[in-house]
């Protein structure tokens, strides 16, 4: 059973999430109960369920449990009369806010992320934006082309991506990158158009609309935001909201159907 | 990691079986939410807590033959009846609370 305690920590320690899965009750066929798992964000698989369509099964899941990081027990039908009761235990890596653009909404909301204790990186493609100066408290900086820095960083679903690039066309290249990796928050700013703009282009790319669906776009809860100071607080609230699965609308939420009607639609520009 | 499985792992590395309470199931009004853990020791000593004096005696029992077994069991806790009741541990509701040897494969009982 130390292989599983330690497939645990190096998971931890290579910055992805893990889950102990458990067998907890067996109906019917072989008993199965007291069978263990370690699965990982990464696809990494430590011990058998006893099962190896279980096991698969479970894999499957994994993905919604750690988005939704709720503990819980899951049923399995293995086949007519036999069921099992499998219970995941997950193991996260600590938050991490990645700020993709250095602007001025950057600065409030690296600085504010650091007071909520999340791990902080800054990325930017232009070293006068992207500096020590700008964010003394960033754990890491990374003056790099946006999407090599985001193809080179470990993604997993403790990690909360920002885009506040200057343009759509870096949110394009960087959206790309990570729209269909298990993340706990996706969030892009911009005007109902641009983000439409973005939207399409992924979509046409063959992006699915389930994916789509996810980046919190326009960004943020509706607190009425004006200041770069207003709208870091408005999009870590977001945040807070997401990760501790508080009840507060985001203003992407009003959008999403409407938007996801038109891409249905192909149409150019959503009626808004 | 969880502090709560490096203890697991110090322990069991030394060769001793231990048991894993987890509340992995829970209906109701009750003291803990589901994936709550207990580490219990052969000494009794332990680490943790499924909800105190609500069912947590019983939980205790089930280690003792765990560890003895190596095989897990599923205890079920109901707070909502009348002994319960007399014992003053009300709570409510009901909770499983699956209880599991951990060991290094191959050690000593």
């Amino acid at each position: 059973m130390l292989a599983l305690t330690r497939a645990i920590s190096a998971a931890l320690d290579a910055r992805q999430a893990a889950a102990l899965t458990t067998v907890v009750a067996t109906k019917g066929g072989p008993e199965l109960t007291g069978a263990k798992m370690v699965v990982t964000s990464a696809g990494g698989r430590t011990g058998t369920l006893g099962d190896a369509r279980l096991d698969e099964q479970v894999l499957e899941d994994l993905r919604h449990v750690m988005e939704t990081r709720k503990v819980q027990t899951k049923s399995y039908e293995l086949g007519p009369g036999r069921d099992v009761e499998v219970f995941f235990e997950l193991f996260m890596p600590p938050p991490r806010l990645v700020v993709v653009g250095a602007g001025h909404i950057a600065v409030p909301l690296a600085a504010m992320g650091k007071l909520l204790d999340y791990e902080v990186v800054v990325i930017d493609d232009r070293a006068v934006f992207a500096n020590r100066q700008r964010f003394p408290t960033a754990d890491e900086i990374l003056v790099d082309d946006y999407e090599h820095a985001i193809t080179n960083m470990e993604l997993n679903p403790s990690t909360f991506i920002v885009l506040v690039t200057r343009g759509h066309r870096h949110d394009v290249l960087s959206l790309r990158k990570v729209i269909q990796k298990p993340l706990a928050y996706i969030g892009m700013i911009g005007s109902r158009r641009r983000v439409y703009a973005v939207l399409k282009l992924l979509k046409d790319e063959g992006v699915s609309l389930e994916h789509l669906a996810k980046v919190k776009a326009p960004i943020g809860i509706d607190i009425g935001a004006r200041t770069p100071a207003e709208i870091a607080i408005c999009i870590l609230a977001e945040i807070i909201n997401v990760w501790n699965g508080g009840r507060t609308a985001g203003i992407s939420d009003e959008a999403r159907p409407k938007f996801l009607r038109a891409l249905q639609k192909d149409e150019r520009e959503p009626e808004l | 990691m969880s502090d709560f499985y490096k203890k697991v792992e110090d322990l069991i590395k030394e060769g001793e079986t231990v048991a894993v309470a987890t509340i992995v199931r829970a209906v109701g009004s009750v003291p803990r939410e589901v994936g709550a853990k207990m580490l219990i020791r052969r000494s009794g000593e332990f680490d943790g807590t499924v909800g105190g004096g609500c069912g947590e005696a019983e939980v205790f029992r089930s280690a003792v033959d765990v560890i003895e077994t190596r095989k897990p069991q599923m205890v079920h806790v109901d707070l909502t009846d009348e002994i319960a009741m007399r014992t003053e541990a009300v709570c409510g509701g009901h909770m499983d609370i699956f209880v599991e040897p951990w060991f290094v494969e191959g050690a000593e009982r």
